[in-house]
């Protein structure tokens, strides 16, 4: 007899093949194209620094959890490569490093390695770094100006859209920087177009469900379409809130998280759409942050009670069929 | 005024939250775990008792705010505010009620005697924004209903968490240690870097 | 299996009770407000562990004299008496602990006056009305006070020597890295679970040192005994394994019973 060792529930797809991971890993690396691009070489020696970094920690966290070092899981190469862009490219080399290593010690080590963690690792370890060096992840450097290896003071640094908006002041970007990503932001989340083309190949490749981005950037609009400063129409708020902080970029990349993504489709609507409110609160009310990197962390702890919900919703409704039956 | 209140009750709910944020604890939580009906009702006590005692604390700390050992009796004060309040109703209960004192009998001392309760009567006293008894009453139901659903929040997580496949070390209360201080982490985010003290 | 040495260690627990195996917040998870946010650097958890002390002892002194004092019908009082008990004896605790630093009860708050009503002077089963004897209160109690010590100097050392780089408020040269968000109550739960998990490791650890070095010893069949005989003498040579001359013309055993 064969026994089925998953964790429960046991209605799951194959989120634990590495196929998948390295889909994700795959629809990464054209943003760190672009940050090369505009930053230089730098930036993809922050990524090789992360990825690194997150690939120890989590041999090293797979050796204490008693099943021998896991040489092959890509999971913690997709973790060091998120970190990394959304990191200011003039950031200094030892905080991704310490965002990657948090995540992976504190959120996945504990919980039984890859496949068991219950938060984002890399939501995470950028909670961490914002609460420890939230002064220098929000000061980004200008875009097509090469940075050297080691930054200095000389660099210029300046606001982003999402602080600017955060303090009531309207950002002005031309719609040629729109298109192309070029104005100040974390090192990966500034190009809309690039991560729209990899949501469409994560479409493709059936690593995303088409109605888990739609759902969160439909709650995003909804609000920015109401809730906005008088000077502007609500179409251009809504593209303003899209385009500011890493919004775009969570909503392809960290919230479709195969293992803290709830497992029914109900429930993986109804996250979205919470992921989608606690943002914008967040970005109403809460401190200058990435909020929805805050806002993700804060949903995954909803994960389980919205599939025990759409569960209970599922008994109920067979109970009521068989009934009228 | 209605704004004010709502604003004030979904402060106290979320960003400074009696239990992720303030790590207040009550005494008695272990054998409630395992019930959302029982947290209910814990929840549902401690938030009525500091809808009670929270306009009476208000009344009483504005008469002996001025004194000039105020730091000394503030907390021996509100505590017996409580502890009158607990008397009180549990002997009303006793006498009058006594189908309902063996529903609620046995969690009545841990709801109404606690450190979220006597912390949120002392931080309220502290707070120069909750200058009328409206705002109390608003800041001490939102900080009641924000400590039990923070209970709820982590009872949904429990089976979560013991399906996973933790080393023996993490097993139990490592792990919700650690989820709480995720979640705690999470409202970061609300709150800014401030210790609430 | 020689299990002597598990023997030794389930004394020392048991010895050791409150400190180690039922440590009140690593193994029951009370007293957190104290470990998880107020305990922010060496200095306020030795304040808090004194302020502990001073209204524990009281309470579990007085709360079994009353108790016996009080009739049958007002026994429910027990519990807010604790807390009065708890909060009278706080106000020359403040006095005492303010002695220490003027800055530790600012960056304390209201957190000391918590300490009486702490989850932790509810758990003692020694503060009951059945219970008679004084020491075994006294100890009962210190151990547990001992337990959250332990917990509160851990917590508040790495609290602030990861956070201000500072040790007793005396700067530390080679801490270069300031992690802020360490004094934040998220990281001090993480903190917590981490040092838990810790002690459980440390506790299935010496286990198993213990279990392996019971290994080496005889094994239970050397142990095992028949009817009507006297077990043998400690064979010091173990490759040999002979008995020893003088137990055997005394140990036969009687032909009838054999049969039986």
């Amino acid at each position: 007899m064969s026994v089925n060792e998953r964790p429960f529930p046991h209605i799951r797809s194959e989120e634990r093949s590495p196929l998948m991971m390295l889909d994700t890993a795959i629809a990464l690396i054209p943003p760190f194209f672009m940050a090369c691009f505009y930053y230089g070489v730098r930036s993809l020696a922050m990524g090789a620094m992360t990825i690194t970094a997150a690939i120890c920690a989590n041999w090293i966290s797979s050796l204490f959890n008693g099943r021998g070092i896991e040489w092959w899981d890509a999971s913690p190469v997709v973790t060091g490569m998120i970190v990394a862009l959304m990191m200011p490219a003039s950031i200094p080399f030892y905080i991704p490093v310490i965002a990657a290593v948090f995540g992976i010690l504190v959120v996945k080590f504990p919980f039984g390695g890859t496949g068991n963690n219950l938060f984002n690792p890399a939501a995470a370890g950028l909670a961490f770094v914002s609460v420890c060096f939230g002064d220098q992840l929000l000061s980004y450097p200008v875009p097509l100006e090469p940075l050297p290896m080691t930054v200095d003071e000389g660099i210029k640094l300046v606001q982003g859209p999402a602080s600017m908006l955060k303090m009531g002041a309207i950002p002005t970007i031309s719609v040629e920087q729109l298109a192309l990503g070029n104005f100040a932001g974390p090192m990966g989340t500034t190009n809309i177009l690039v991560i729209a083309a990899c949501l469409v190949y994560l479409l493709v490749r059936k690593n995303v469900k088409w109605y888990v981005p739609a759902a969160y950037l439909a709650t995003v609009s909804c609000f920015a379409a109401c809730i906005h400063h008088e000077n502007i129409t609500a179409g251009e708020s809504i593209v303003l809130e899209l385009v500011a902080g890493s919004l775009m970029f969570v909503a392809v990349y960290m919230l479709s998280e195969p293992v803290t993504l709830p497992k029914r489709p109900m429930a993986k609507v109804l996250y979205a759409v919470t992921a989608g409110i606690i943002t914008m609160l967040f970005r109403y009310y809460g401190v200058a942050i990435q909020s929805a990197v805050f806002a993700l962390l804060l949903t995954n702890a909803f994960s389980p009670l919205f599939d025990y919900m759409a569960e209970r919703a599922r008994v109920l409704e067979r109970r009521a069929i068989r009934e009228n039956e | 005024m209605m704004m004010k209140f709502f604003a004030i009750f979904v402060a106290a709910l979320t960003a400074e939250n009696l239990f992720f944020t303030r790590a207040f604890d009550v005494y008695g939580l272990r054998e409630l775990h395992r019930s959302p009906k029982k947290m209910l009702l814990f929840g549902g006590l401690t938030t009525a008792v500091l809808a009670v005692a929270g306009p009476v604390a208000y009344g009483i700390n504005k008469l002996i705010y001025g004194l000039p050992f105020y730091y000394y009796i503030n907390g021996i004060t509100h505590l017996l505010i409580l502890v009158g309040l607990y008397a009180g109703v549990y002997w009303l209960l006793k006498k009058y009620q006594p189908k309902v004192f063996e529903l609620v009998g046995k969690y009545l001392p841990y709801a109404a005697i606690n450190c979220c309760t006597f912390g949120s009567l002392l931080l309220a006293a502290k707070d120069t924004e909750l200058d009328r008894w409206w705002k109390a009453l608003a800041y001490h139901c939102g900080a009641g209903i924000g400590f039990t659903l923070a209970m709820l929040l982590l009872w949904s997580v429990r089976q979560r968490l013991s399906s996973c496949h933790a080393s023996k070390s993490f097993r139990g209360l490592p792990l919700q240690m650690i989820t709480v201080g995720l979640i705690a982490l999470a409202l970061v985010g609300l709150t800014g870097n401030q210790l609430p003290a | 299996m020689k299990m002597n040495k598990n023997h030794w260690y389930a004394r020392f627990l048991r010895g050791t009770k409150g400190v180690f195996r039922g440590n009140p917040v690593l193994g029951a998870g009370l007293a957190l407000p104290f470990v998880v946010v107020a305990a922010s650097s060496l200095q306020t958890a030795v304040g808090l562990s004194i302020g502990a002390l001073l209204t524990m002892l009281p309470v579990g002194l007085l709360i079994p004299l009353i108790m016996q004092k009080i009739p049958e019908q007002f026994r429910w009082l027990d519990y807010p008496l604790r807390a009065l008990i708890a909060a009278l004896f706080l106000m020359p605790t403040r006095v005492i602990v303010g002695a220490i630093s003027p800055a530790l009860m600012d960056s304390v708050g209201v957190y000391f006056s918590l300490l009486c009503v702490s989850t932790l002077l509810f758990a003692s089963r020694a503060m009951t009305v059945e219970e008679q004897r004084l020491e075994k209160v006294l100890l009962e109690l210190t151990r547990l006070w001992l337990g959250l010590t332990m917990v509160l100097l851990l917590v508040g050392i790495c609290r602030e020597v990861l956070g201000n780089g500072t040790l007793w408020g005396k700067p530390l040269t080679w801490m270069k890295i300031r992690f802020s968000a360490v004094m934040v109550s998220g990281l001090g739960f993480i903190l917590l679970g981490f040092i838990a998990a810790l002690g459980q490791k440390i506790h299935r650890s010496v286990l198993f040192v213990c279990l392996w070095i019971g290994k080496n010893g005889r094994t239970v069949k050397d142990k095992i005994v028949h009817f009507g005989e006297r077990p043998p003498k400690e064979n010091k040579n173990k490759i040999s394994g002979e008995i020893p001359e003088e137990t055997a013309d005394h140990e036969q055993i009687p032909e009838g019973k054999e049969q039986e």
